[in-house]
């Protein structure tokens, strides 16, 4: 959907809407031009800016191409930004590089005077953290990761500026997490994969020698998030938000499908198949290494929901379940918090000769709708 | 008379089949004309004819593109930008905190420096620096190719509405001998691919994935993601030489590396706690061939590949002393906080370096240090 805003600039702070109304910031430096540049917007990103050729009046339309410059307006910048211009009947449309930032000011200037300035508002749709997994408050010594879920696609590549660890103290522990590049997002930017340094929870490795696991039993930490996070349109989080938990025993048991209690639902009702899995396993992969399978081997359609600190399975079907025998299918891949996972423990032990990791990639158990 | 003729229809035959041949063998020819639909640039790596090869996470592929800079140049000028960051933003038009330089790489041909940049709103750009001079790379109608990295999201696309899905963040991405390799970190499991990818590339995939294993002190044997890698001849044999998220530096014998199959790497380095690599490359004074390594919280390092073709330990004794390093030798440069490095001509290299003052600096390393 295109958007556009008309702003009238060097006009008192005058905002004229066009198409859809939207919330604009009210420049604070007031311009009195009668020029109106306006902004093209596709996705809710400033993708163009419209100049009318009355504000560039003066000059040749063969020589606008080289006389016109769009800036950033900032003290000492002269740099023009990289873009397209296309000349139309009335507009010389400038398309840049990428989208233009929210909040910033952008300056149009010819021949090195400056013709007009605009302000590209900020988003009213403010991120939030909806939640860090896992969830609960109790975590093993050798926690592998946390995921981070937001409410819209955040800025990527500069995370651990605004996450920290704090210990009880409220001393911000350093070398906590992996510093990868690049992050690891999920395709829409909502969701954040971070590591917790895996040298460090790695048994004899120099970083777990020198250093210890990153997480000591016992101690209490808190998790904090700042506000300063901006999403992909510049707006910040909403609040900071913070996770207090404490450190337990390192898990040292690769989960096991054996021990989940099955309790099937009735036929021809479109309740959900709830598994007990005894145990906190890992948020993405329990919605995305298990599925259900019928008789045939037809996948079954439907909605997966995780309760009870990631300890709770539940899928709803689109359609009332059929009488029938169904499978549970897991994925070996499936892991516990610890990196563990149903087939070998995060770190081996291969002088270990009795623990043969196994080579299974699908564990399934059976079930019935009666 | 006759015998002339014959000599000189042979000739011009052979002229024919060489020009033949050449036109045939060029890399491009099975390229197309078109604008490469590039979501995103995770790394770079430059191949043969000028062909630059994007790594693109997003869309799970490998874009080869044909940069027509092909020119060769024997030497080199010493590239130095001061606050490239705040340059490319400027240029850009947002500020320097909103971009994050990915990846940057050397023609080894024309001996241009080229930068991938992510924005904050998501927008790849691909920069191409010639002196003080930034310019963009057009991708509207040119010459590429492209090879969709199998198994990657496709293979979860299918999976059930609302899931997430699995992203292989590219992690590196090299060129050697015909073949592309590409390593990938899962934003899911503790999980890493490793793709050996035939150019040029074919309808047919000629493509081989594998675990790799790696053991700290024979005893615990991990399948840790490869953060960086580089392929290097030692004792007339070709190895990769892959440096992990949790530190240690791996080889590889390349021939090994064959679909599907459980490779087990030999560990020869250690190189520290709290430590994670950032980029390795490969450089050669005289006779000498040295691996330079660039680290998040250590100096670069030098290592020879003469120490590590007369090591033959594979680290099978946990490190005894605190704060030492183990296996190969090393010298560490007096650099610290560089990001990316590339091997600009014979004796130079470049590097990115977040200096003490905070500035964010493109410089060249000489002969002398090497």
């Amino acid at each position: 959907m295109n958007k556009e805003v008309r702003i009238s600039l060097r006009n008192s702070c005058k905002l004229i809407l066009f198409s859809l109304t939207l919330f604009v910031g009210c420049a604070q430096r007031q311009e009195t031009s009668k020029a109106g540049l306006s902004i093209r917007w596709k996705n809710g990103q400033a993708t163009g800016l419209l100049i009318p050729l009355s504000l560039l009046k003066t000059i040749n339309r063969d020589e606008i191409f080289q006389s016109v410059q769009i800036r950033l307006a900032k003290p000492g910048t002269k740099t023009a930004i990289l873009g397209e211009y296309n000349l139309n009947q009335d507009t010389l449309v400038f398309e840049p590089l990428i989208p233009f930032t929210r909040g910033l000011r952008y300056e149009v200037v010819l021949e090195k005077e400056l013709l007009a300035e605009i302000e590209i508002p900020t988003s009213t749709d403010i991120p939030v953290l909806s939640g860090i997994y896992p969830s609960q408050d109790t975590l093993p010594e050798n926690l592998l990761k946390f995921y981070f879920v937001f409410s819209r696609p955040m800025v990527e590549g500069h995370s651990l500026q605004y996450i920290s660890l704090l210990n009880q103290q409220g001393n911000t522990l350093p070398r906590t997490f992996l510093n990868l590049q690049p992050e690891l997002w999920n395709a829409e930017k909502t969701i954040l994969t971070l590591w917790l340094d895996p040298g460090r929870i790695k048994r004899d490795l120099q970083p777990n020698k020198l250093l210890g696991a990153p997480l000591t039993q016992g101690e209490r930490y808190k998790l904090v998030v700042s506000n300063q996070w901006p999403d992909d349109q510049g707006t910040t989080l909403k609040q900071n938000y913070t996770k207090n938990f404490v450190v337990t025993t390192r898990d040292m048991t690769s989960p096991s499908t054996k021990h989940w209690q099955i309790k099937a639902p009735q036929k021809g009702t479109l309740h959900p198949l709830e598994v007990n899995l005894k145990e906190t396993l890992d948020y993405i992969l329990l919605q995305n290494a298990v599925q259900i399978a019928d008789a045939q081997g037809q996948i079954i359609e439907g909605n997966i929901q995780l309760s009870d600190e990631e300890r709770k399975w539940e899928f709803t079907p689109s359609k009332p379940w059929p009488i029938g025998e169904y499978a549970l299918q897991i994925e070996s891949r499936l892991e516990d918090p610890a990196g563990n996972n149903l087939n070998r423990l995060f770190d081996r032990d291969i002088t270990n000769t009795k623990e043969t990791p196994s080579q299974q990639k699908v564990f399934v158990l059976k079930w019935r709708v009666n | 008379m006759k015998k002339t003729f014959l000599s000189l229809t042979a000739a011009v035959s052979a002229a024919l089949l060489v020009a033949y041949t050449n036109r045939t063998t060029s890399v491009l020819s099975g390229f197309e004309t078109g604008t490469p639909e590039v979501k995103s640039i995770s790394a770079l790596a430059f191949g043969p004819e000028g062909v630059l090869f994007i790594g693109d996470s997003k869309s799970a592929s490998v874009f080869a593109i044909d940069t027509k800079d092909a020119e060769a140049v024997a030497n080199a000028k010493a590239v130095e930008i001061k606050n490239i960051d705040q340059k490319i933003a400027a240029l850009l038009g947002t500020e320097a905190k909103n971009i994050t330089i990915q990846d940057l790489v050397v023609n080894p041909l024309s001996k241009k420096v080229y930068c991938a940049v992510q924005s904050g709103s998501g927008a790849p750009v691909l920069l191409k620096i010639d002196s003080d001079n930034i310019q963009p790379v057009s991708m509207k109608d040119i010459k590429f190719s492209m090879v969709a990295l199998n198994n990657a999201p496709a293979e979860d696309a299918k999976d059930q509405r609302g899931r997430p899905l699995r992203v292989w963040a590219i992690s590196d991405l090299n060129y050697a001998d015909g073949k592309v390799m590409v390593s990938g970190l899962s934003n899911q499991e503790f999980g890493s691919t490793f793709r050996s990818i035939a150019f040029p590339f074919t309808n047919s995939q000629n493509q081989s994935s594998l675990e790799i294993y790696h053991a700290a002190h024979g005893q615990y044997e991990t399948n840790s993601p490869i953060k960086t890698f580089t392929t290097a001849e030692l004792n007339g044999k070709k190895f990769l030489v892959a440096s992990y998220t949790c530190t240690p530096l791996v080889l590889f014998p390349i021939e090994d590396l064959k679909t599907g199959t459980h490779v087990k790497g030999r560990t020869v380095g250690e190189f520290g706690a709290g430590n994670s690599p950032l980029d390795i490359i490969t450089m050669k004074k005289g006779e000498e061939s040295f691996l330079i390594m660039a680290n998040s919280d250590r100096p670069v390092m030098k290592i020879k590949f003469k120490d590590i073709e007369t090591y033959q330990g594979a680290l099978t004794q946990p490190i005894k002393e605190n704060y030492s390093t183990a296996g190969v030798p090393y010298v560490s440069f007096p650099m610290v906080n560089v990001l990316q490095l590339d091997k600009l001509d014979d004796t130079q290299f470049i590097f990115l370096q977040r200096r003490a003052n905070g500035d964010l600096d493109v410089r060249t390393s000489n002969n002398r240090s090497l």
